[in-house]
């Protein structure tokens, strides 16, 4: 459950609670307590991790804490964490024009903050547009959105429950691999692969207004969808992409013809590529690194100035 | 002469059509193996954002659930929202379309017009940029070797299939689509090349144009363990098996095993693809035995009822099934000596012949048949033709009957042309060459068309060759020429002969 709050100096804040009432209502009370005791304490630790670290670009906890309230028979134990406008749905909708430079420049920001979650060895897992928070939508900020909600990531350093899902973050955002149930032997592929996968879903609904996996679905004949496909991954493969291909080109007919059409549109195809043996970018794959981020943050950084100039040359 | 048939045989080999048609005709849908996948919960807070604050971005979120939803009506609302949102964009729009669609329960539109052979020339040029942009989709190479092939481009063809190969080289479409090709290239040597690394697969239509390919070079299929394992298991739907028991069958009827080819033909008639139910038609045909009718009846199945109606010589139905074959299958000689044969001898509707000749030769310029039956066609229509330049651009006969019909051929231009005299020499060998080659059914029809055509030209001659004509019918089981003979006017050999 969240809430919002204010503190007294009039700091704002998300605040996640534990909700204990579903707790004693679930059908098996106990196991339910378990899995979400672990859920939370499994978020605490990884916040704890990211402020030790300072990760800029991630949302931080100001504060967690357990307190028993008068009249309360249990607890209330909570993570407060810093509180954004909006997701970046909400900001879209809200400023249906926001010029093409901050809305990279938010993509950055997610770049930046997943980059600095893998640097910690922390794979994020769920990266979809309601985890993009943005705290400004003014196109000098370079800090207008951070990466939100550790609850599904994975740190080879702490198991969590969701670790042995095929699937560890929400399905509708899955790259295309976890989706046919597949699961890849190293964490580079099975992990950052996935978060690489999302960075480019969410660019994608930034710059077409919907996701990679919803244009791959309009374009897949439904007998290669993942609910009908019952053979392997590398089976389906050439379907897959075959759809991706068709998802990149009518996304290329949506985008107006702006100077950076082409190179965003390589951004999309490589961190979207359903062969995750390729997918990433190809320097870093040439480097021996396929799945480090540093090329993509600098591609999308570079990007976002280019816009940025063009959008302050157009303003003067 | 005459229109040559076509070869007398049937292999049932893959059809090539494009991606996207195959795919909706669901041919390539996983075989029956079953993998365990996890289930899982689908949140879905997409939704509750969209319904607590509408946008055109939290509906766009929403809107992707459809993927993993299980009840897509909750998705209706953000269907209306988009579509009465005057600034949702083009992508969006047609994301909501698809969505509902499925929801509809449609099915999505498999239509392609490139395949018609004036629209293959812009679609080389779309294809080419689709895959300048995205090269890594071995699909779309497919289809462009397709395209290319309609216009008997046929080295590119091989250099974009082999790079479909090289980006999937087990996947089922890419392979089956390449078999098919180096088939048509009459090249099976490398069609088995190009399934060396999948040689008895488990995948069933794989196996069954293993199978094929086997048979087409003449060499004991090497997979028949796998292909009858394969048959006798359950994880299979008897569409998906249908196209391997008709190879199986067709291997065991031409080892001579008919009692056992039947049995396992009628495996293939519970729910066949078109391809199985023309192979079908085909056996039952050539065996002489009625097979089972089809429990479901597969759509598009031109080529079975084009077979069917020919046997019945009904020949109208015979062109019309035979111009949906040629449509479905533009590249293929199959269809384009079928119907060429058929409209011309049959029909007498010789400029369906010439037509359907054309449209063949696009992609098989080279084949010595088809150019025989386009000049059977033209000669017919007395259309001034160049028979020797016509005849001399494409290969030479590839044995003695073809050789005899070509020389037939040869007769009617020269008879059409004024010239009965080498028209005679010309039918006078096409039919002791048929004789001597044992063909009976050839040897009648090229003396019927000479009988018919020494009566055209009004010659003492005519109606001793068609009393020929008539006692090589009468030594034959085969049907057409005692046709031909019968549509002779009876007045013109009344008066030739001495017997009337």
């Amino acid at each position: 459950m969240g809430y919002l709050a204010s503190h007294t100096s009039g700091k704002e804040g998300f605040v996640k609670v534990i909700n204990y009432q579903a707790i004693f209502f679930s059908p098996d009370p106990t196991a339910a307590m378990h899995a979400i005791t672990e859920a939370y304490n499994f978020e605490r630790a990884l916040v704890e991790k990211c402020s030790q670290k300072r990760l800029s670009r991630v949302v931080s906890a100001y504060r967690h804490d357990s307190l028993l309230s008068a009249g309360q028979p249990y607890p209330v134990s909570f993570i407060i964490f810093e509180r954004a406008q909006d997701d970046i749905r909400a900001v879209l909708d809200a400023a249906s024009d926001l010029d093409l430079a901050v809305r990279l420049r938010m993509v950055h920001n997610a770049a930046a903050g997943i980059a600095q979650l893998h640097s910690i060895g922390v794979a994020h897992q769920d990266v979809k547009p309601s985890n993009l928070l943005v705290f400004s939508t003014s196109v000098t900020t370079k800090d207008s959105a951070k990466i939100g909600d550790l609850g599904r990531a994975t740190d080879p350093q702490r198991s969590a429950r969701h670790d042995g899902y095929v699937i560890a973050g929400d399905p509708t955002y899955a790259p295309p691999e976890q989706r046919f149930g597949e699961i890849a032997a190293t964490f580079g592929a099975r992990r950052l692969a996935c978060d690489i996968y999302q960075l480019g879903n969410l660019l994608t609904f930034v710059l077409g207004g919907v996701t990679m996996n919803m244009l791959m679905d309009m374009y897949l004949d439904p007998s290669h969808t993942p609910r009908n496909w019952k053979g392997t991954y590398s089976e389906v493969l050439p379907y897959i992409q075959a759809a991706h291909a068709a998802g990149l080109a009518t996304l290329d007919h949506t985008l107006d013809d702006h100077p950076l059409k082409a190179d965003l549109l390589n951004v999309v195809s490589a961190t979207t590529d359903p062969d995750v043996t390729r997918r990433g970018h190809a320097a870093s794959h040439r480097a021996g690194q396929p799945y480090s981020m540093n090329r993509i943050v600098t591609e999308l950084d570079l990007l976002s100035r280019r816009a940025e100039s063009r959008y302050m040359e157009a303003a003067s | 002469m005459t229109a040559a048939r076509g070869v007398e045989d049937r292999n049932l080999i893959p059809r090539w059509r494009p991606f996207k048609v195959a795919a909706g005709l669901g041919e390539l849908g996983s075989p029956g193996r079953s993998t365990s996948q996890d289930t899982f919960t689908v949140p879905i807070e997409a939704l509750d954002k969209f319904r607590a604050s509408p946008g055109l971005h939290t509906a766009a979120d929403a809107l992707g659930l459809a993927a993993t939803l299980s009840n897509l009506d909750l998705l209706i609302p953000v269907i209306a929202y988009i579509d009465r949102t005057d600034d949702a964009n083009g992508i969006l729009r047609a994301a909501a379309e698809s969505v509902r669609r499925k929801l509809q329960g449609e099915p999505i539109d498999t239509s392609q017009d490139w395949t018609d052979l004036a629209e293959a020339n812009s679609a080389i040029r779309r294809l080419r940029g689709e895959l300048r942009s995205f090269p890594r989709n071995p699909t779309k190479w497919v289809d462009l070797a397709l395209a290319q092939t309609l216009l008997g481009e046929v080295a590119k063809a091989e250099r974009s299939l082999l790079t479909a190969l090289t980006l999937a080289p087990s996947n089922r479409f890419v392979l089956r689509s390449a078999v098919r090709f180096f088939l048509h290239m009459d090249d099976p040597e490398t069609a088995g090349q190009v399934l060396r690394h999948v040689r008895a697969s488990e995948d069933p239509w794989i196996l069954a144009a293993e199978l094929a390919t086997d048979e087409a070079a003449d060499r004991s299929p090497r997979s028949m363990k796998q292909a009858l394992h394969a048959l006798s298991s359950s994880s299979f739907s008897p569409w998906t098996l249908s196209e391997l028991a008709c190879t199986v069958a067709h291997a065991e009827f031409n080892e001579g095993r008919d009692k056992r080819g039947r049995k396992i033909l009628v495996q293939a008639t519970i729910e066949p693809t078109e391809n199985a139910a023309a192979q079908i038609e085909f056996e039952s045909q050539r065996g002489g035995f009625t097979a089972p009718k089809a429990v479901l009846q597969p759509q598009g199945s031109f080529e079975a009822a084009a077979i069917e109606a020919r046997g019945r010589e009904d020949w109208n139905n015979a062109i019309e099934a035979g111009q949906s074959w040629q449509m479905d299958q533009p590249f293929a000689v199959e269809p384009a000596m079928f119907l060429s044969y058929v409209a011309a001898v049959g029909a007498e509707d010789y400029a369906a012949a010439e037509r359907a000749a054309r449209i063949g030769r696009v992609a098989n310029p080279k084949d010595p048949m088809l150019a025989n039956n386009l000049v059977f066609a033209l000669a017919n229509q007395d259309k001034k033709i160049d028979v020797d330049e016509l005849l001399s651009r494409s290969a030479p006969p590839r044995d003695s009957r073809e050789e005899a019909v070509h020389n037939a051929t040869r007769g009617l231009v020269a008879f059409r042309a004024g010239d009965v005299q080498q028209g005679r020499t010309y039918y006078s060998l096409a039919t002791k060459q048929s004789l001597d080659l044992n063909f009976p059914g050839q040897a009648a029809l090229a003396a019927s068309y000479w009988a018919r055509e020494e009566i055209r030209a009004r010659s003492e001659e005519a109606a001793e060759i068609w009393k020929l004509a008539r006692t090589l019918t009468e030594h034959t089981a085969e049907r057409d020429a005692e046709m031909i003979l019968s549509r002779l006017p009876k007045d013109s050999i009344r008066s030739s002969l001495p017997m009337y």
